[in-house]
């Protein structure tokens, strides 16, 4: 490939304090994150907008996110092992160490959920197999294994002390546990408490947007790994990935028009109510963003032209993500809004609104201050564990080192 | 987040504070207070072990608040607090009861808000500025008041009242008339629902107390049973089974009521009617029943004054001294016209009376009184009569076939009716139909109501220990009292007032115009456990025990047992039970001997009833049994149709219109001899408030309060935190209101500001407010009554709650 | 012997929509402030006792509403550490000292509101309330719910909220032993269940 650059002194030096400040930046992100956790832990959730119409806000669809982020960029690290293209092997160890990063971000998401975090060692005791919850929390545990030891081996390989072999039979590993990923949608999928859940594509669904979280990120990384001559990214590369990630996106797009014309054509009760919550309530705002980015990512990835600006691409790949969490959320928020037993009575819980007989139900969810500091304080724990990766650990290229 | 409770206004709660500074309480007990309010009650609490550690125990008493299904109680004691309350079970299982407000009592026992010491004002009237003061300090400076006012100014010049907070009888009402009676002090009675007891007092008589329906279990026995401006459901939620079980029997259920309660959605049939026009129907029906010859003539002949002969000139009866001219001194019988003789003769001597016809006796014009009836009743057809309720005439001679003809038919009427000025005919129409069909004084047959205010008890003895009486003067009449200086044409100074269990403030009309009056008072004194409207207002403030604190003794409301309970708690804090504070203000003003040194020589002279000695009551069976039964089960009220009126018959013709209550007031009593029909003071169409306020407001009443009672049980703040106004989407839209929106309901007496909620069960053009918040609860205005009117109707004398129109705003 | 199923039946057009229940729940199982087992909605309009349809052809009933005791319960599949569980006798349980607070109980039942989360350290406006059932086992962080009163159940006691309904519209008993009160109603009787169609074949029945 091209050949290695020669890095001016007065570049390195302004790169350095670049990172340093990003660095600063974002643990100070993550001290608030944790400041807001001890809060949290010490008021209890008064201090979320979670109650007990909505128990579940960003916390959980941030924890899917980085599900979905570890688990396609698993599936994309396996590809050149898994389709023998031995051009790309090199490059999977980035995808692989975004993997291990992401999934290290969805258990602080989830373990900041728990109402007893310190009771965490339950999972483990008092495990219940046939809980999809269980399933979910055995794949984050896989997706955190696999990715660790394939990132391992992949750096040895690099190195020349692993076998093509080990790798192969990794790679295929790592494949399976991403595609695992599938599973995860059980612990929504099975509850036929909420028909927006209650589908059996729904493994389908997260094994698509897995793979637009991944490639997206796994686009955005190393884009800016290009920019700062970490190594080189041919075009090639880049246009596979941009067109696995436009055609996610537009499979992604199906599947929620599906879900909208399936909620709206047998008029039913629960799937009326979906698409009512859809369009008209609680999750509108949501669902509205969440359209307008995929939107513009499909844009973005399919246009050839504008793909190839790097700039536009890096865009592209954010709003992909941010498609993601909304898809996530824009689940989550539908599900509990559109709720089963609509009578009105004497609320419950902390948000019992006060001076009201109106109960917490279609009041919508908006995540408070808590919970955003939170989110966004596990979002850059796993961007700075990017960084000191790339830093420290040999990630680069063999024919750029 | 946490619930808003509000709190008394921030000065009250300071003073709490620095009392405890103030009582050299240590700084743990300071602390304490202040993290956790609730701990206040008493350091024992907080302070005990691990509180599993000991048993619980249970003890009986009963509950006393204003709604009357007076339910007897378990207390679950234990290391000496009462940590909650439940059902006790009453000998005639029919009649447990419970409910939402008699399980949460714990928490107003211990409410951190509870009055603990006396206090006196040190601010404004109402500014809520108070002081501790001692118990010494209190009585130094009410007792040398109280008798310098009745020494300069007469007895009545100090009034000795009560209101509505407590049902039993050594604190209760009782309990204050034989203080007062002693010291022939005046007697404030705060004027509600006396239209309605009036109306029915009239026809039926007044006899030895005010009931008019048969004890609540006998409607089971109805085929047709009309509720009547009442909402059992809600306000008599212990006696509603028996109506179910009536509608299980195969009865029907019929709510008439302008609004669509849990009542009316509970029925079989609802007749939704304009407000105040509901003697109107009553007629309506009586005139299908005459004119379809469905009236019971037999029945009308025989137990009422139907026969009688009214004379045209004096409209009284016609008496034998008109026809002998000799003037007979005790019993003048009466005249009936002998339809086979065809002349007119004493009633006694007659086998066949005239039932209609006119007649000159002696020279003078005489009808009988069904004729007088049926002359009235010509005017109101039911097409006439669909105009004025805005009912289908169908549905109204409907309904009087179904109540002349599916029978025994019962027509159970409550208060809704009686808070409009016209309040007191819809019991005498209801007088008319039960005369004109004889549903009445039998089996599943009744009018009225079943309200037990003590009959069984030796009340009268009680109330007047020396046989002195003092006077009793209306509230309606007490801003002008106040005002004059004169009442009934004499002078009548009203100078200082004890008040004990009541919140007129509150529950009384135009709180604007009553503050002024009490302003006028030297020295009024408020016992209360609580802080209230009225309390707030209070120079000098006497802190009252709780309920169980006390030992008392009940015999009140549609429980027809007589309970008894020992106090279970000694009174918290700083506080006396009413008795020792009566005690107290006995002994000062000299008639201690009132009051033996231990209540139970109270109880026990209560229990010297003739009515006792025969349901077998005595006080040991009372300390044993704690409930024993004082009416008998089944009670027909007039059964025999003996009717404790002049004549001894139903007397739908009244002879005499005398008001309830004669201060020199003039009005046109001929209106009231016969139930014509006299549109509601201002909520009705065409009256000149409408004009200007088009909308017609009453006061809603909830599970969550009792009248001004509960207003701050936070169990039930939870469910129904504030005030609230409940309208129909119609008149919502037409003033850009929507649900959850604060609004102002106003009109020229004054203002609140309260939350909406849009309601398809309020009749378009009514509006209901929600009843039993004080005035700190609400958001701005002092309370319902700030709309209200101290208009006192001649007649009957009663406070017109619903007989008010008002408009509404976004705020 | 055969196995008990206590199901408890509610007569709908009894119910007087009067909170009685509710309050007696939150009273004998000494239930934190602002945490309601059992409630009252009302079936009609949008707003609590309000009906539905228009001024005066309108329609209004009540529906007290608490844990379900599903024989097929989605909250005990969900749970992945068996904190809830269904007894010998069908009542759903509730171990607040294994409960790790994942809420995902809360996401199964279809039954809205019915399982509420302690969200902070348990408040009582009573302190002096708390007592070995519910207060003292009530803990922050974790889910509880309707627990059918089961420490009164073995004492051979009902459950608080039908100890006094004053409408008398609740009944309780064993539906495996034909001659129950219950067992009889539901032969007599027609019935509704809520949300059978989310398969949880719950153990309230609602007479109509």
């Amino acid at each position: 490939m091209s050949n290695p650059t020669v890095i001016q002194p007065n570049i390195k030096k302004k790169q350095n304090l670049r990172n340093i400040t990003w660095t600063v930046i974002l643990c100070l992100v993550i001290v608030a994150g944790i400041v807001a956790w001890g809060y949290l832990t010490f008021k209890g959730t008064t201090v979320t907008n979670l109650n007990n119409i909505n128990p579940w806000g960003v916390d959980i669809a941030s924890f899917m996110l980085f599900m979905s982020i570890s688990a396609g960029a698993l599936i994309i690290a396996s590809l050149p092992g898994v389709m023998n293209i031995t051009r790309y092997q090199s490059y999977a160890k980035i995808p692989a160490f975004i993997g291990l990063a992401a999934s290290i971000g969805a258990g602080a998401a989830i373990f900041m959920h728990l109402g007893r975090p310190e009771r965490f060692w339950h999972m483990i005791v008092y495990l219940r197999l046939g809980s999809p919850m269980s399933w979910d929390s055995l794949v984050i545990a896989l997706l955190l294994i696999i990715s660790a030891i394939f990132l391992n081996k992949l750096i040895k390989f690099d190195q020349g002390k692993t076998s093509k072999d080990t790798i192969k039979k990794l790679s295929y590993c790592a494949l399976f546990v991403g595609l695992l990923e599938g599973g995860s949608s059980f612990t929504y999928s099975l509850q036929a408490s909420h028909t927006f859940w209650n589908s059996p594509a729904q493994p389908v669904a997260f094994i698509i947007t897995a793979i637009i979280a991944g490639t997206a990120l796994l686009t955005v990384v190393l884009l800016l790994l290009k920019s700062r001559n970490y190594l080189t990214v041919d075009d090639k590369l880049s246009e596979a990935l941009a067109k696995i990630t436009g055609v996610s996106l537009i499979t992604e797009l199906i599947f929620v028009i599906s879900e909208i014309i399936t909620g709206a054509y047998p008029g039913t009760i629960g799937g009326l109510a979906d698409n009512s919550a859809l369009f008209t309530g609680a999750a509108l705002p949501y669902f509205r963003t969440e359209l307008v980015v995929v939107v513009a990512a499909i844009v973005i990835f399919l246009t050839p032209s504008v793909r190839r600006n790097s700039m536009m691409l890096s865009i592209g790949g954010v709003l992909a993500i941010i498609g993601v969490f909304l898809n996530k959320l824009t689940m989550l928020v539908v599900a509990f809004s559109a709720v089963n037993i609509t009578n009105p009575g004497a609320p419950t819980g902390p948000l019992a609104i006060t001076g009201s007989y109106v109960p917490n139900i279609g009041k919508g969810y908006f995540p408070s201050l808590v919970e955003c500091t939170l989110v966004l304080s596990i979002v850059a724990l796993v961007i700075l564990l990017l960084l000191l990766g790339f830093k420290y650990l040999p990630l680069q290229n063999k024919e750029t080192v | 987040m946490d619930i808003k409770h509000k709190k008394y206004p921030e000065e009250n709660c300071l003073t709490r504070r620095s009392f405890l500074k103030a009582a050299g309480a240590t700084t743990v007990a300071v602390g304490m207070t202040l993290t956790n309010p609730w701990l206040g009650l008493g350091s024992a609490v907080a302070q005990k072990n691990d509180p599993s550690d000991s048993a619980e125990t249970l003890v009986k008493s009963f509950c006393r608040m204003g709604c009357s299904n007076s339910c007897f109680l378990n207390l679950h004691i234990k290391d000496g607090n009462i940590i909650r309350t439940s059902m006790a079970s009453l000998p005639d299982e029919r009649y447990n009861r419970i409910c939402l407000r008699g399980l949460s009592h714990a928490q107003r026992i211990y409410h951190p808000d509870r009055l603990k010491y006396p206090m006196k004002r040190v601010g404004e009237r109402g500014s809520g500025k108070w002081e501790r003061i001692s118990w010494d300090e209190a009585m130094n400076t009410i007792i040398p008041k109280f008798k310098k006012v009745r020494e300069k100014y007469g007895k009545a010049a100090l009034a000795i009242t009560s209101g509505y907070g407590n049902n039993a009888n050594l604190s209760g009402i009782y309990g204050i008339y034989r203080l007062q009676n002693s010291l022939e002090a005046t007697y404030v009675f705060d004027d509600a629902d006396a239209a309605g007891e009036f109306g029915y007092a009239k026809p039926l008589g007044f006899g030895k107390d005010y009931i008019q329906g048969n004890e609540f279990s006998d409607c089971v026995n109805a085929k047709t049973y009309l509720c009547w401006g009442a909402n059992p459901a809600v306000a008599f939620i212990q006696a509603w089974h028996f109506i179910r079980e009536m509608q299980d029997n195969g009865g029907k259920l019929i709510v008439i009521d302008p609004n669509f309660t849990v009542s009316a959605a509970k029925a079989d049939q609802w007749i939704p009617i304009r407000a105040g026009s509901d003697a109107a129907l009553a007629n309506g029906m009586s005139h299908v029943i005459i004119k379809e010859n469905l009236h019971n003539k037999e029945y009308l002949l025989k137990y009422t004054v139907a026969p009688f002969l009214v004379r045209a000139d004096t409209k009284v009866f016609l008496r034998q001294s008109d026809l002998t001219g000799v003037k007979s001194s005790e019993n003048d019988p009466y005249v009936v016209w002998d339809s086979k003789s065809n002349k007119a003769d004493v009633l006694t001597k007659v086998d066949h009376p005239a039932l209609e016809g006119s007649f000159t006796v002696n020279g003078i014009k005489v009808s009988t009184a069904f004729q007088l009836l049926k002359e009235l009743l010509a005017d109101y057809s039911p097409e006439a009569v669909a105009k004025l309720t805005d009912i289908n005439p169908e549905v109204i001679t409907d309904l009087a076939y179904q109540y002349a003809l599916n029978t025994p038919s019962s027509i159970f009427s409550g208060w809704g009716f009686n808070q409009y000025d016209n309040g007191t005919i819809l019991p005498h129409a209801i007088s008319v139909l039960a005369a004109l069909t004889g549903n009445i004084a039998k089996k599943g047959a009744s009018i009225g109501h079943w309200w037990n205010y003590s009959y069984n008890l030796n009340t009268e003895g009680f109330s007047t220990p020396t046989g002195k009486t003092g006077p009793m003067i209306d509230i309606l009449n007490l801003p002008d009292i106040m005002e004059s200086g004169n009442y009934a044409g004499k002078p009548y100074p009203l100078k200082a007032m004890f008040l004990a269990s009541g919140n007129y403030l509150y529950n009384s009309s135009d709180t604007n115009q009553l503050k002024k009056a009490l302003d006028k008072l030297d020295l009024f004194v408020v016992a209360d456990y609580c802080m209230t409207d009225t309390t707030h207002y209070a120079d000098i403030i006497l802190p009252a025990a709780f309920w169980f604190e006390v030992e008392e003794i009940m015999d009140f409301g549609t429980n027809p047992f007589v309970m008894y309970a020992k106090g279970v708690i000694d009174p918290l804090y700083d506080s006396k039970s009413d008795t020792d504070i009566f005690r107290l203000l006995a002994k000062g003003l000299g008639v201690g001997e009132i009051y033996p040194d231990h209540d139970s020589e109270l109880v026990k002279e209560l229990i010297d009833s003739d009515q006792c000695k025969k349901m077998g009551i005595t006080f040991e069976r009372l300390e044993k049994e704690q409930a024993v039964l004082g009416t008998p089960l089944g009670f027909i009220q007039y059964e025999g149709n003996h009717f404790p009126t002049k004549s001894g018959r139903l007397e739908f013709y009244v002879e005499d219109t005398s008001p309830r209550v004669d201060w020199g007031q003039t009005f046109n009593k001929d209106d009231y001899h016969l139930p014509k029909f006299i549109p509601p003071k201002e909520a009705w169409p065409e009256s000149s408030a409408a004009k200007k306020y088009p909308l017609s407001v009453y006061n809603g009443k909830t599970n969550f309060m009792v009248h001004g009672e509960y207003y701050y049980t936070p169990w039930l703040r939870e469910i129904d935190p504030e005030p609230t106004v409940r309208l129909n989407p119609i008149d919502a839209a037409a003033r850009g209101i929507k649900t959850q929106d604060y609004v102002e309901v106003f009109n020229d007496r004054g203002r609140v500001v309260v939350k909406s909620i849009l309601s398809e069960a309020i009749r378009p053009g009514m509006l209901w407010l929600s009843k039993g918040f004080q005035h700190w609860q609400f958001k701005e205005g002092f309370g319902i009554n700030d709309l209200t009117d101290t208009y006192s109707n001649p007649y009957h004398c009663n406070a017109s709650f619903f007989d008010v129109m008002v408009e509404i705003r976004k705020k | 012997m055969a196995k008990k199923r206590m199901v408890m039946v509610i007569d709908v057009k009894r119910c007087l929509g009067c909170h009685t229940c509710a309050v007696a729940c939150k009273s004998g199982n000494y239930l934190p402030n602002k945490v309601w087992w059992n409630r009252i909605l009302t079936v009609g309009g949008k707003d609590m006792d309000t009906p539905e349809g228009v001024f005066p052809n309108l329609k209004m009933g009540f529906l007290p509403i608490s844990c379900q005791h599903c024989e097929n319960p989605a909250c005990v599949k969900a749970c992945p550490v068996g904190a809830t569980y269904k007894r010998e006798d069908g009542v759903v349980m509730q171990d607040y000292d294994r409960c790790i607070g994942c809420q995902y109980c809360i996401a199964a039942c279809p039954y809205t509101e019915v399982r509420q989360f302690n969200v902070s350290e348990p408040e009582y406006y009573l302190p002096i309330t708390k007592d070995k059932i519910g207060a003292s086992a009530q803990q922050k962080g974790t889910v509880s719910k309707c627990i059918f009163c089961f420490t009164r159940l073995d004492d051979g006691k009902v459950p608080n909220c039908m100890e006094l309904c004053p409408g008398r519209a609740r009944y309780f008993g064993d539906l495996n032993d034909p001659a129950s009160e219950v067992a009889k109603l539901l032969q007599s009787r027609q019935y509704n269940q809520l949300l059978v169609e989310k398969g949880t074949k719950p153990s309230v029945y609602y007479l109509t």
